[in-house]
């Protein structure tokens, strides 16, 4: 189908009410040019005040975007249609901003022993931040397109940030390198869509595709689908695309690892719910066995791989990898299923709360210079540090998904969501591949509680600093409370659900 | 439909087969008389005096990555300038953020010592 010789519009500009629902972008945005200016003129000594500069606007965005779910009400598009202003954008915003608020406030201490506190870092999380809002707002493919680039390129300067470190360089060269390729395809998929449908918001290729339903579906249309696809699976690392993930989250720096591992996902899977269950919902047929069968291989791959591993951040990529399969089940029920899509929410913010308080602990516990990587470096910490083994020991109850953490009802939500749209199959292999999981969270828990043989060196733990303390707190009443309370934030996501745009589908039940 | 692009598939065909053509025709065809003049490396016609492959300061680069940044953004001006008219105070003021954001780029280009030679 060739594109209708658009009308060139009479020259319009955004009105204020675009810009205010762009408050929170706006805000980070402007932030991050602040951080920028203020990076050259500061002393190298008072580098602390960025984190603080930084903390301050992500909890400014955060205050806009509760005020925006509360004013976007059944939702709107700002722009023109190229932006979504709705409760699901702002959900998602809210779990990055949390996300990064946390990491801003491990990062200090990590990076000064590290010795990499350079200003620029928390302008690029910034950076990196807005592009995700972007994303998870997006509802035009261009516009998806610049929120992935806009995360991306902020993450590969990021992940290679420890300048002297070899893994590190290796870990951006690589993700620079795959990150290209991946938007590459999506590029690609993005010019056959356009190609086929004549358009590039959202909506409108939605409604072009339902009218092309009752003829026949063109090959070009679904090709492209399949490829955009692959370029959201190389962001989520999902399984076959998954290869840069254990070498750059061992590579990057941790707390930048912190970073990348939660917010990148989140964003990924709210751009990939929004393009797929609610613009691609006519050719559903076609993607859901393409995305299935991502998350089968994702959840096989990723369980097994974690096994064998004796790096703690390489299996927390690998089990990254298969909670991305896990996810990925969400999106492959039936889109007239609402509670799909609410349990891909509910699954992000467990799981931003739960990885985020791993990593951190990985983060407070690294050495001068080093980072606490291997499993016998954990070998009775218990002993030593029994606050922070507890609520290690949680999280990765919650990462294998055990009740009442908040990594069961993320299971649970996506597990149901597959039976209730006869998908048990899939759902049958989530939970046998959960259980090999078990073993090796449950591997690491054990070994924190092993008292260490007498003549072995004890690794020489960091003291918990007040900041830490602050986050692991934070992680694990996050984990606990949305173990518990399930319905707080089960009815925000419902809620959340009901009002995402573009609404072409009629969905039910 | 799939038939409209028809037309590219004939062209990549066409291209595909003038440049292996061309390449095959030229090694086929083509006398070859090496001489020892022919192998230098070309220089616009100056006889090369020492190796191509020296270091050289890495502030050419940074120079240069500069001027590339500064340049496709002031690139921007020009569709701006065009419709200045219609886009009345908006234009004006969003221009002034943009042209504000490069200048604190600049500025901390300035700070950090990027743009000192030595």
């Amino acid at each position: 189908m060739l594109a209708q010789a658009a009308t060139i519009p009479a020259l319009v500009t955004p009105t204020g009410r675009d810009l205010l629902g762009l408050l929170p972008e706006l805000i980070l945005g402007a932030a991050f040019v602040l951080l920028m200016a203020l990076d050259a003129f500061l002393p190298s000594t008072r580098r602390s005040w960025l984190a603080v500069v930084a903390f301050i606007s992500l909890a400014a965005a955060f205050g806009a975007s509760m005020w925006g779910w509360f004013d976007s009400g059944s939702g709107r598009t700002l722009y023109f249609g190229a932006f979504a202003y709705d409760r699901y954008s702002m959900f998602v915003n809210a779990i990055l901003l949390v996300s990064s608020a946390l990491v801003v406030i491990i990062s200090p201490q990590y990076l000064n022993r590290r010795g990499i506190h350079h200003g620029e870092y928390y302008a690029l999380i910034l950076a990196s931040t807005t592009g995700m809002m972007i994303l998870a707002g997006a509802m035009n493919l261009m516009v998806i397109f610049l929120g992935i680039e806009l995360l991306s390129i902020s993450l590969y300067v990021l992940s290679g940030f420890s300048r002297g470190d070899e893994r590190s360089q290796e870990a951006a060269l690589k993700y620079l390198l795959l990150g290209g390729f991946a938007s590459g395809f999506l590029l690609y998929g993005m010019a056959l869509v356009y190609g086929e449908t004549g358009h590039t918001q959202l909506a409108q290729i939605g409604l072009a595709l339902r009218a092309a339903q009752t003829s026949s579906v063109d090959p070009l249309v679904l090709v492209g689908v399949i490829l955009v696809f692959i370029g959201f699976a190389f962001k989520v690392s999902a399984v076959p695309f998954h290869t840069w993930t254990p070498d750059v989250y061992q590579g990057a720096p941790t707390s930048v690892t912190t970073f990348m591992s939660v917010t990148t996902k989140v964003a990924a899977f709210a751009a990939l719910v929004r393009v797929f269950t609610y613009t691609f919902p006519y050719v559903y047929t076609h993607w859901q066995v393409i995305v299935s069968l991502v998350a089968i291989l994702s959840m096989l791959v990723g369980n097994i791989a974690a096994l064998t591993q004796t790096s703690l951040k390489r299996m927390l990529a690998y089990s990254g990898i298969a909670q991305a399969g896990y996810i990925l089940i969400g999106v492959a029920v039936d889109p007239r299923v609402a509670l799909g899509t609410i349990g891909v929410l509910y699954y992000l913010a467990a799981y931003a709360v739960t990885n985020i308080g791993a990593f951190a602990v990985i983060t407070v516990m690294a050495g001068r210079g080093e980072d606490l990587d291997s499993y016998s470096g954990l070998r009775g910490l218990a002993f030593r540090r029994p606050y922070v083994a507890a609520a290690m020991g949680l999280f990765l109850l919650s990462l294998g998904g055990f009740p009442p953490t908040a990594g069961f009802f993320g299971k649970f939500f996506v597990f149901a969501a597959a039976i209730k749209t006869g998908l048990t199959p899939l759902a049958i292999w989530g939970i046998v591949t959960s259980a090999v999981s078990v073993f090796y969270y449950l591997r690491v828990a054990l070994l924190m509680y092993q008292r260490p043989a007498e003549d072995e060196r004890e690794y020489a733990w960091s003291r918990t600093s007040l900041s830490a303390g602050i986050v692991l707190a934070a992680t694990t009443a996050g984990t606990l409370v949305l173990g518990i309370f399930v319905f707080l934030l089960y009815n925000a996501a419902s809620a959340a659900q009901s009002g995402l745009l573009p609404a072409i589908a009629s969905s039910s039940g | 439909m799939l038939s409209d692009y028809a037309p590219i598939l004939v062209f990549l065909v066409v291209v595909l087969g003038f440049a292996v053509g061309a390449q095959v025709a030229s090694n086929a065809l083509g006398p070859r008389r090496p001489s020892a003049a022919k192998e230098l490396p070309y220089e616009s016609g100056i006889v090369p005096r020492e190796s191509a492959r020296r270091r050289f300061s890495v502030s050419f680069y940074v120079t240069a990555m500069l001027f590339i940044i500064f340049d496709v953004e002031s690139i921007f001006l020009f569709p701006w300038a065009t419709i200045v008219r219609q886009l009345k105070i908006f234009g004006i003021v969003e221009i002034a953020i943009f042209i504000g954001t490069l200048l604190v780029g600049l500025l901390y280009v300035w700070r950090k010592g990027a743009l000192r030679w030595d």
